[in-house]
């Protein structure tokens, strides 16, 4: 490792000479909030740089004189002239654009992200931009939008998670200001749990994923909360059909400590109440979040964050049953800067996802089943910027888990095991810009996996396909002891990038990574439930990992109006968790008995053509793909279709997305989405036999058919009253259609006998007819109403 | 702990109560070759009976063909100790022979050449242990109130206690008057009540109910099975019933024990069980 370090290294010695540094933080000026991922270009140079996630440029370039401008969409470009005799410190505040509805100047920006940075499969979505996009109920969902761009879909309507690039959901690191979120979605799936309004900048890595990353093996999804208006008091929310929402921010201490508070209730319940089905009317049915961020900013050199989420889904029936399920987390980060050249982060991380079901505690027959999985993180994070041409990335992180996969109370206590785990992971990246046409990102990360006691661990007598009736011992582990390490060199993840710029509008690019993951979600149904929990790798169960091998071809048009991509993945899964048929995921405390091993492939091209700037923007993406899977076991039970590779739930060769926004004036935007996508795979019946009274369906091969394609259309229109002078109160009404055509898009199709009552006594004798049945989920056309408000 | 699902299906049913849809829809899907079923037990008290009949195509609107000319053997630990009869309903072959508690039994069926369903075959049963059951101890019916799901009403009530010792599966059969509560599997393993008694540990175990009509005789059936019979049941409720929302399973073949005599790698369908049987009843008299 020593050696490897003095390589990566090496390159810092030679460059040093008679240059100096600027560096500072970019912000807006409206509001203080720090911009990501702002462009500081010397035009005369040809050189740049970039805002880091915290708003942090540094820019390393030789003694002389030369304008520079800082460049962000949807703002006005800032320009200074400044001399390079020593090093400088300069933070710029960059104002709204007014003028962006005027389509000549904005692009006269040289905004070439897209050409020119080595990162691909990357796409990055600004609150703003999500906004425009036509919603369901007109609740803002950022995975939703996700969805929308090549390489991101869904099982369907209505499914917990997202897949990318054939990945299955768990498979996302999906972080909110560097917490892990393990379950993304509220009401089962119809929502994601980010409130918009709180979310400053939403990036999706699908491939190329920087070594500063792991853990999961398809995506990264980096959302970052707002840091609070340092400037003035501010209040902004929404009234709409499914909830309510309100954010207030505001400075403690003027430019130097801030806050922001959102807080968000969906009121489905009170609908319910008003139906005349009992069955309905009893129900109790919402969810709630609350964001929560302060920071300040101690120096110039030092600045400190603490924030938080709380988020929570209940479910109940009447008083008498209650469910309710969330994810809370806590990140507190320290900045510091310890040079111009060296910017440091070091963040202390919890996050927590429990779920409980139950009656009341005073019930007679009373009883409650919770699950939690628990994860604390140290991290450490270094960028080293030694010139222009040259960044290094380097770091630690240290995970600890806590499982506890099931505890039940109430009528009969029982508590299945807790199980602990530790990961720690080191990583160092190096880019540099080799020549004015080759810039080249390598990185490795190293991670492990220690799976510790205190636990009961049971021996098999085959170990490699345990049977809950072939349990020969058991050993105990002590607390901290070492069941199983994975922490040879399995655990390198080396992570590659090369751009090739053929002119200053066309590049190409190319990346290979490895990933690793240790926690797997346990879950055998078409989308994950909220009762899925996170099992971790040990005894009986292997870390997954991917190869993932990705080129590009990228290409800006109209002085950078316009960016197109097409990007072609191969992706290879090995040690997929899979599970028997009929498996018991749920409070059973022999979990490796229900797995098998499988690995996967998915593979695909993506193009994108998106224009950002203007008064008319959107994307076009398309995808064509493939999603597969292959589980070949010693036996019948733990073989999957015969041992040959099978279509994943989440395969659709083809995925297209229309997204389209127009500014009228300013009073009137407009939207529109339209969605095309093949149909997933079922799997249907090849005979019946009988068993007693009962028709069952003989299922041969897994996802052989497919359901019919989907397609979809949603509008959307957004009215601003004209606003007052020297009123700080604004409002916009929001109105649309979510499946403008009513389209019955199938979520799946499924077979039943025609007679399915388990009520009836008296049996009508029908039970050998049989039926095929389509599910759609919206069925209908969904309008929405929303009110939104800034003060 | 399947059911708890079912509450999340119940919480899927209020989510997409207002927008989602059902239709049944005509469809062109692959058949495969028939194949043989078995489906049938061995009793420690009510004798032996089999059912054989051949899988069908998945739409083909009637019952499945069955096999009327088979012989059709009992083995109780590898010895042959009953050849079954013809019943009078189709497919149906029967005896009287009970088996033993702590005996294992298999079932083999050959079909004849020139058969009218299917090809000539010999099927076997892989051996089934007969466990012992539960001892039901007395029934009652009396007005409970219930918290969750069931409504307030009459419901007939079973006192017994689980056997002591874990691993041990059940399958719970229930009749009204003489004619079974069908389509409807019930089985439970004794996790969280191993050796409980239900009438003091637990509250006496409600089967059935509520009940209105006077004099209606409420029966029930506790029978033993063994974990791969409980398993091919439970598959056999998710594959059957668990179908229709976002969180369905995957569709899996539902296969039993029984294999085909010169190819021990050809599954026929169906299941060979050995159950001890508990039985009894009331009969509501308010």
């Amino acid at each position: 490792m020593k050696k490897f370090l003095f390589v990566f290294l090496l390159p810092l010695g030679l460059f040093a000479q008679n240059k100096y540094t600027i560096s500072g933080y970019i912000r807006d000026a409206s509001n203080g909030e720090e911009l990501i991922g702002v462009n500081i270009v010397i035009p005369s140079l040809g050189v740049g740089a970039t805002t880091n996630t915290y708003g942090y440029y540094s820019l390393s370039i030789t003694e002389g004189e030369y304008e520079l401008e800082y460049q962000y969409i949807g703002y006005q470009t800032v320009k200074k002239r400044l001399t390079f005799d020593k090093n400088l410190s300069l933070n710029v505040e960059l104002s709204p654009s007014s003028t962006q509805l005027q389509e000549v100047e904005v692009s006269s920006e040289k905004l070439d992200k897209n050409v020119s940075s080595v990162e691909m499969s990357v796409s990055k979505l600004s609150a703003k931009e999500i906004q425009k996009v036509p919603q369901l109920l007109g609740e803002t969902d950022i995975i939703r939008t996700l969805t929308l761009l090549p390489g991101i879909t869904t099982v369907g309507e209505g499914s917990n998670g997202f897949n990318v690039r054939g990945g299955a959901a768990d498979q996302n690191l999906i972080l909110l200001d560097e917490a892990p979120v393990y379950n993304s979605s509220h009401l089962l799936g119809f929502f994601s749990i980010f409130n918009a309004d709180a979310v400053k900048d939403v990036k999706v890595y699908k491939g190329g994923i920087p070594a500063q990353y792991g853990g999961r093996l398809s995506s990264v999804v980096d959302v970052r909360q707002k840091e609070g208006n340092s400037k003035n008091l501010a209040f902004n929310g929404g009234i709409g059909l499914l909830s309510s929402r309100l954010l207030v921010e505001a400075p403690i201490v003027k430019d130097k400590a801030s806050f922001m508070v959102a807080g968000r209730r969906s009121y489905a319940d009170i609908f319910l109440g008003l139906s005349n089905d009992s069955a309905l009317n009893q129900n109790i049915l919402y969810f709630y979040d609350l964001n929560a961020k302060v920071n300040w900013r101690i120096s110039d050199k030092d600045r400190i964050y603490l924030s938080g989420y709380f988020g929570k889904d209940k479910f109940g029936i009447s008083d008498l049953f209650g469910f309710d399920w969330g994810n809370t987390t806590g990140t507190l980060r320290w900045n510091h800067l310890f040079n111009k050249k060296l910017f440091s982060n070091f963040s202390a991380v919890y996050s927590d996802y429990t779920y409980s079901l139950g009656t009341p505690d005073d019930a007679t027959l009373n009883f409650r089943l919770t699950s939690r999985i628990q994860d604390y993180h140290l991290k450490g994070a270094f960028s080293y910027y030694q010139s222009s041409d040259n960044r290094i990335d380097f770091g630690f992180e240290g995970i600890f888990y806590r499982f506890s996969p099931g505890k039940f109370t109430g009528v009969t206590d029982i508590e299945l095991q807790q199980e602990y785990g530790l990961e720690p992971a080191a990583y160092i990246s190096h880019e540099i810009k080799a020549s004015s046409r080759f810039t080249f990102q390598y990185g490795l990360r190293y991670s492990s996996f220690y799976k510790m006691g205190d636990q009961l661990v049971r021996t098999y007598q085959n170990p490699d396909r345990p049977e809950k009736t072939e349990v020969i011992d058991s050993v105990r582990y002590g607390s901290g002891e070492v069941i199983r390490g994975f922490d040879g060199l399995q655990g390198l993840e080396p992570r590659v990038a090369v751009n090739y710029l053929i002119n200053e509008n066309v590049s190409l690019k190319a990346s290979y990574n490895r990933t690793r993951q240790y926690i797997h979600l346990i879950s055998n149904t078409n989308s994950p439930t909220p009762l899925d929990l996170y099992r971790a790798a040990g005894e009986y169960i292997d870390p997954a990992t991917v190869h993932q091998y990705a080129a590009g071809y990228f290409q800006n048009f109209r002085q950078n109006m316009y960016e197109f991509s097409i990007e072609a993945y191969y992706k290879e899964f090995l040690n997929m968790v899979d599970y028997r048929n009929n498996a018991d995921l749920i409070f059973n405390e022999y979990i490796e008995t229900e797995l098998v091993n499988g690995i996967g492939r998915a593979y695909g091209a993506e193009i994108l053509l998106r224009k950002q700037t203007g008064k008319f923007t959107g994307w076009i993406g398309y995808t064509i793909s493939r999603s597969e899977r292959k589980v070949e076991g010693p036996t019948r039970e733990t073989t999957i279709n015969d041992g040959e590779w099978y279509a994943s739930n989440y395969d659709k060769l083809h995925d297209l997305s229309i997204v389209a926004n127009y500014t009228f004036n300013k009073k009137w935007d407009v939207g529109a989405t339209f969605i095309f996508q093949t149909g997933r795979p079922y799997t249907p019946p090849e005979g019946k036999y009988e068993f007693e009274d009962i028709t069952i369906p003989i299922y041969n091969k897994r996802n052989n058919q497919r359901i019919p394609a989907y397609h979809r259309m949603d509008l959307s229109a957004t009215y601003t009253p004209t606003r007052k002078e020297n009123k700080r109160f604004y409002s916009t009404w929001s109105f649309g259609v979510y499946n403008l055509y009513a389209r019955k898009n199938a979520y799946s199709i499924f077979f039943q006998p025609e007679s399915t009552s388990f009520s009836s006594a008296e049996f009508d004798n029908n039970f050998s007819r049989t039926q095929a049945v389509q599910l759609s989920i919206f069925a209908t056309i969904i309008p929405f109403v929303t009110w939104n408000f800034n003060f | 702990m399947k059911a708890f699902y079912i509450n999340i299906s119940i919480a899927l049913v209020v989510i997409m109560g207002l927008s989602s849809c059902q239709e049944v829809i005509d469809l062109d899907i692959p058949t495969t070759d028939p194949r043989v079923s078995v489906v049938g037990r061995v009793t420690d008290s009510e004798g032996t009976s089999v059912t054989v009949s051949v899988s069908a195509p998945y739409f083909s609107q009637t019952t499945t063909p069955k096999i009327n000319d088979a012989r059709v053997l009992l083995f109780e630990d590898d010895v042959m100790v009953s050849e079954l009869t013809r019943d009078s309903l189709e497919g149906v072959y029967s005896s009287s022979y009970n088996g033993i508690i702590g005996k294992t039994y298999e079932i083999q069926v050959e079909v004849p050449a020139g058969s009218a369903n299917y090809k000539e075959s010999t099927w076997r049963s892989f051996p089934e242990l007969m466990r012992p059951t539960v001892v039901l101890d007395s029934f009652k019916v009396e007005l409970l109130r219930r918290p969750i799901v069931f409504e307030d009403g009459y419901y007939a009530q079973v006192f017994f206690r689980e056997l002591p010792g874990s691993g041990d599966y059940y399958r719970i059969t229930r009749w009204r008057n003489d004619s079974l509560i069908t389509q409807d599997i019930n089985i439970t393993d004794d996790v969280g009540f191993d050796g409980f008694y239900f009438g003091i540990d637990l509250p006496a175990f409600a089967y059935t109910g509520p009940v209105d009509r006077v004099g209606d005789s409420l029966g029930l059936e506790v029978s033993s099975i063994s974990e791969e019979y409980f398993s091919y049941l439970g598959l056999i409720v998710t594959q059957v019933f668990q179908v229709g929302s976002t969180f369905d399973p995957p569709p899996a073949p539902v296969i039993g024990n029984i294999y085909n005599m010169d190819n021990k790698e050809e599954y026929g369908f169906g299941y060979f069980a050995a159950s001890a049987l508990a039985q009894g009843g009331a009969t509501y008299k308010p």
